[in-house]
């Protein structure tokens, strides 16, 4: 084939020109590191490399929301600590102070220290974070959450229940906050099913236990009244009696006047027609005992005693303590006092135990928070280095391999040049 | 006879001194581009009879050919079309495909810093910092979007200048053409009949440069002129007569230039997407198939971060208790009238579902009897349905767009749509003051502090932000809703409980609104659903109430007034960083935007292919021609050495002839 001269010498240039382009794109790949230069490049792997960067960054901030997480729910643990120690030690107190040895004087010392202690919860129910946002008051923040009301003399709740959550993984959103209202207010009182108390006033010496539920409970309202034994041969030592109320006023037992009114009931046993159920010490009531509600009366009730069994109510911790001072202010002149005092103290310790049993689950789920939180935190960690090493066997140049195509190149440049020069050289023009 | 061999000698001598000038101009236009060498056709003279035979009378020059392929040349031709064609195409697409990927100029890295910023609010929503910081975040994204389009911009406006000048390039080319087969046509006459062959050579490099700006279509005509067919056929050189293309303002498209055709009559019409190949053909396609659909996309993308962010920041309350606003302005789409259309009437287009726009251009036309959309990108034809005959008329939305005519236009009509094409642009920071950002949800739920019953109540989610309950009065809920468990319950059974929904503006005083609603412990479906209520109470927001209440239980439902600690709303606009909101509600927005830097990539290295492809194409293209037209010097030498014996062998023909001569005189006087 015929070579043309001036073709000749294009040819050499062009091929010169694309190794010097080559060169000058693997140069710039080393001298950046990168293997993808643009999209063109491998238009798969760039589309790849972003999702990677993206991925990376949205995984950066989790842990920064982590760390976040992690200081709120820090604080939020150390606050429900001292609330813990604080309850147990209203605890302690109770059993002190509801022992008989206890004169009022040493009542009133401990009813001085409750009065403290009542503070305290006030002023760490008010806690805030470092960000001067009260850490109880649910999204009112700036709210302050608990305020004593003068007038009724409870304290109230300005927060709400809002729960903050922050988003600490792709699909994992961790609660960093708990309302208030369910660690210090929203408190069911008694034993957490129903509540038992007597009248004030009750002459006699009954106690009632808090009880216990048995079985399905059916919310109800009892009211259990003492009246004089009737049931013949009416001895002096005969036992009282009782008959038990619910909710609309009518007999729940004797069961054979089950569903009538009291009056009835009363009426038939001012006529000596029927009697009430004799009271026995420490034994079950009956008519709530069918009904899941286990509970007892030890002491000596008189005729005329009423006790009460109630569905629970929420019953703010506040309360509670304030209970136990104002009981442990009340003087104790006589046996029936006595077992005023015994049977508020009762209240009081069922009180203090379902408002620490509350506190206990909150401090339970923190750390729970707190686990998912680090757990997290390290799944993340790992997810990162792997999604960085990806990336960078997408994006990152392989160095050995991009200096050998360096190498080639150059070698294949240089024998152009040496080519063209001498090829450039040979002309029969020369020789003539 | 003498005299014979003399003048056989004289034959010689002239013929090899036209063979060794014509080498000497070989050698001379060695290196002239578009040079075809060119060889002395010798050939025997007619020989004289006699009785003992034919006698030689010596040689002739019979012409002076060039070395020419024509199958060569117009493969070099059409392959220097289609390599400038990609080299043009790739070079302009490459900046398009760095600046993409790019992390200081590419959307992805600014979407990531704002969503990074929009969790730091979730983090701390009542910290104006935190607040500045998403603003912020949100100008840069904004800015980002701006600045890409505004370099595509830039972009398309230097498409526009090119276009103009290889126009006029292509102009004078025309021009020239016509020019020369003038010259070639009278050069052929004086010529009798023999090629002009360096004038044909020119106006072949003439030629092959027209092939560099676009495809041609080369026929031969009459007295060895040409003539040049571009686009479907238009004749841009008719012999010795030339057409003129022009480039200008599209007046139904101010930002893309179009090339039209100028008739000899004086009217023209436009030719801009027939035109193809070389370097014009090569910043048109770019223009068609990466600039407008780059800027489409990212249209697509900034409309639809505005609109799917806003409706979620519609959804929750600001720092000051009132129900967001937008955080973008959300940018329209564009609808013009043709500059053509007699009827005055206006198309109003606006978007009905994000999730469904695409990146295509449409036209709408009436033909009198139905409204025809056609999507740019793939042809297709939609008849729009109307929805309401109006005035206005309003038609059932396509592709996610809504549109309305003010009122019957002319038969034959058109609006132009660019329903993404300048959202990139417009696309801005609805809002500077931080406060304003809806961190919180804008309800709160309680359950009241005297139930005696373990029953729970959900968050209330918003679904209609319009609702006269939440707009009647900003910053709170008309009405506040109690919901209190019937005591005793007036259930329908098998609910054993029912509810009664009061208005509770007034607290403890609350008005009924819809009584003994009856809630069936056991079945999640029955009751459990608030809203809307069965007597059709419907606030716009949902809210459930699960669990097992006792008669007497009480719920509320309230404004989330102070909630600066709220992050609900914060939460969920986060989210929609990972969320599939757009295209066919699958699409993230990085996957969106992603779409378009693997577009583009992809394009382009398709053109790098073609551009590498083609060039060893036009490379083997132009060896095959060069082989038979190209000047080797090393063959000129050879020739010239040959030639210049033949002279000399020639030359001492004439001193045989003239020794022949002298030897008879000398015979005659001695």
């Amino acid at each position: 084939m015929r070579i043309s001269t001036a073709q000749m010498a294009e040819l050499s240039l062009n091929s010169m020109n694309r190794q010097q382009a080559k060169l000058s794109r693997t140069q710039l790949k080393i001298s950046t590191g990168q293997a993808l230069l643009s999209p063109s490049d491998n238009p798969y792997a760039s589309s790849r490399a972003l999702r990677l960067e993206e991925s990376i960054g949205s995984f950066e901030q989790y842990q920064v929301n982590a760390g976040y997480a992690r200081d709120r729910l820090v604080t939020e643990e150390g606050v429900l600590e001292g609330v813990g120690n604080l309850l147990q030690r209203v605890r302690e107190l109770t059993l002190n102070a509801t022992s008989d040895s206890q004169t009022a004087e040493s009542r009133k010392f401990i009813a001085a220290e409750v009065r403290q202690l009542y503070d305290q919860m006030l002023s760490l129910a008010n806690s805030t974070d470092a960000n001067n946002e009260y850490l109880f008051a649910g999204y009112q923040g700036k709210t302050k959450p608990f305020v004593p009301n003068a007038a009724t003399g409870r304290v109230e709740y300005k927060g709400d229940n809002g729960q903050r959550f922050l988003k600490v993984g792709p699909s994992t959103n961790v609660a960093v906050s708990d309302s208030g209202e369910s660690v210090f207010y929203n408190i069911r009182n008694g034993n957490g099913t129903f509540v038992t108390e007597d009248d004030a006033n009750n002459t006699g010496t009954g106690i009632i236990d808090p009880g216990s539920v048995l079985g399905n409970y059916v919310p109800e309202d009892y009211t259990i009244k003492f009246i004089p034994p009737t049931s013949p041969p009416n001895q002096p030592d005969d036992p009282v009696e009782y008959y038990v109320l619910d909710r609309n006023g009518d007999i729940v037992v004797p069961s054979a006047y089950a569903g009538s009114t009291e009056a009835v009931f009363t009426a038939d046993v001012a006529a000596n027609l029927t009697s009430g159920i004799p009271y026995e010490e420490n034994s079950l009531i009956q008519g709530l005992d069918s009904n899941g509600a286990q509970v007892s009366i030890s002491g000596e009730p008189a005729a005329g005693d009423v006790f009460y069994v109630k569905r629970s109510r929420y019953q703010e911790v506040f309360q509670t303590i304030k209970n136990l001072y104002t009981v442990l202010e009340e003087p104790i002149n006589d046996d029936s006092d006595r077992a005023r005092f015994h049977n508020a103290m009762n209240r009081v310790l069922v009180d203090v135990d379902q408002a620490l049993g509350t506190v206990l689950d909150a401090r339970a789920r923190v750390g729970a928070r707190l686990n998912i939180t680090d757990k997290q935190f390290e799944i993340n960690e790992s997810f990162n280095l792997q999604m960085k090493q990806t990336l960078s066997s997408v994006k990152d140049l392989d160095f050995a391999q991009a200096v050998t195509d360096l190498n080639l190149q150059l070698a294949g440049l240089q024998a152009a040049q040496n080519a063209y020069t001498k090829v450039q050289g040979l002309s029969l023009f020369n020789y003539l | 006879m003498g005299g014979s061999t003399l003048q056989v000698g004289i034959s010689g001598l002239a013929a090899f001194q036209r063979s060794l000038s014509t080498i000497g101009h070989n050698i001379s236009n060695a290196n002239t581009e578009g040079y075809s060498r060119q060889r002395v056709d010798l050939t025997a003279r007619n020989p004289s009879p006699s009785s003992a035979g034919f006698i030689g009378n010596g040689v002739t020059v019979e012409s002076v050919r060039r070395f020419y392929d024509s199958f060569a040349v117009s493969q070099v031709r059409s392959r220097s079309a289609a390599t400038e064609y990609f080299t043009t195409y790739k070079s302009l697409a490459s900046q398009v495909d760095n600046l993409l990927a790019d992390p200081d100029a590419g959307v992805s890295s600014a979407l990531n810093s704002f969503f990074d910023a929009v969790q730091g609010v979730a983090d701390d929503p009542s910290s104006v910092s935190a607040r500045e910081v998403m603003l912020t975040e949100g100008q840069g994204l904004v800015d980002r979007f701006q600045t890409l389009d505004d370099w595509l911009q830039d972009l398309g406006k230097n498409a526009n200048d090119r276009i103009v000048s290889k126009v006029g390039e292509i102009n004078s080319l025309a021009r020239n053409i016509a020019n020369m087969n003038n010259d070639i046509i009278v050069a052929s006459g004086l010529g009798a009949g023999q090629p002009p062959n360096d004038l044909l050579d020119k106006r072949d490099k003439l030629l092959d440069d027209l092939s560099k700006l676009i495809s041609v279509k080369i026929v031969e005509g009459t007295g060895n002129s040409i003539n040049v067919y571009v686009g479907n056929g238009q004749s841009l050189v008719l012999d010795t007569n030339y057409m003129q293309l022009e480039a200008g303002i599209d007046p139904d498209d101010p930002e893309n230039y179009q090339v039209s055709y100028q008739m000899p009559n004086g009217t023209s019409y436009p030719v801009t997407d027939t035109l193809t190949g070389g370097e014009l053909g090569g910043v048109i396609a770019f223009r068609n198939e990466i600039l407008n659909p780059t800027r489409n996309k990212l249209g697509r993308l900034a409309m639809g971060i505005a609109m799917t962010f806003n409706e979620q920041q519609k959804l929750g309350v600001d720092l000051d208790g009132l129900l967001g606003d937008n955080f973008f302005e959300e940018p329209l789409p564009e609808a013009v009238p043709g500059v053509n259309n007699t009827g005055g009437e206006t198309l109003t287009v606006t978007v009905d579902d994000i999730t469904a726009i695409t990146t295509a251009d449409y036209t709408l036309s009436y033909n009198g009897t139905n409204y025809v959309l056609t999507n740019q990108d793939d042809g297709s034809t939609t008849n729009l349905t109307i929805a309401s005959a109006g005035p206005p008329i309003v038609f059932d939305p396509v592709d996610g767009l809504s549109f309305e005519l003010s009122n019957t236009p002319a038969v034959g009509d058109e609006f132009f749509i660019r329903p993404t094409r300048g959202a990139a642009r417009t696309f801005e920071l609805a809002m500077d003051n931080p406060n304003r950002i809806a961190a919180a949800g804008p309800l709160l739920t309680r359950i009241d502090n005297g139930n005696l019953g373990d029953a729970t109540i959900s968050e209330a989610t918003v679904v209609d932000f319009t609702n006269a309950a939440l707009t009647t009065s900003p910053g709170s809920l008309t009405p506040p809703v109690l919901i209190v468990f019937d005591d005793p319950p007036v259930p329908t059974a098998p609910a054993t409980l029912s509810y009664s929904i009061y208005d509770n503006s007034t607290p403890g005083a609350p008005v009924l609104l819809e009584a003994n609603i009856s809630y069936d412990v056991n079945d999640p479906t029955n009751g459990h659903d608030i809203f809307p209520s069965p007597g059709g109470l419907d606030y716009g927001y949902t809210v459930r109430i699960d669990g097992e209440p006792q008669p007497g239980d009480q719920f509320t439902v309230e404004f989330n007034s102070n909630g600066v600690s709220d992050n609900r709303n914060a939460l969920l606009l986060a989210d929609l960083q990972q969320k599939g909101t757009l295209i066919g509600g699958n699409a993230t927005y990085s996957d969106v935007y992603n779409e378009a830097v693997v577009y583009v990539g992809n394009r382009t290295r398709q053109a790098e292919i073609n551009q590498q492809a083609q060039t060893a194409l036009l490379d083997e293209a132009t060896s095959m021609r060069e082989a038979v037209s190209g000047v080797n010097l090393d063959e000129e030498a050879a020739n010239l050495l040959r030639y210049q014996q033949a002279y000399a062998a020639a030359a001492q023909v004439i001193t045989a002839a003239d020794q022949l001569f002298q030897t008879l005189l000398s015979a005659v006087r001695s």
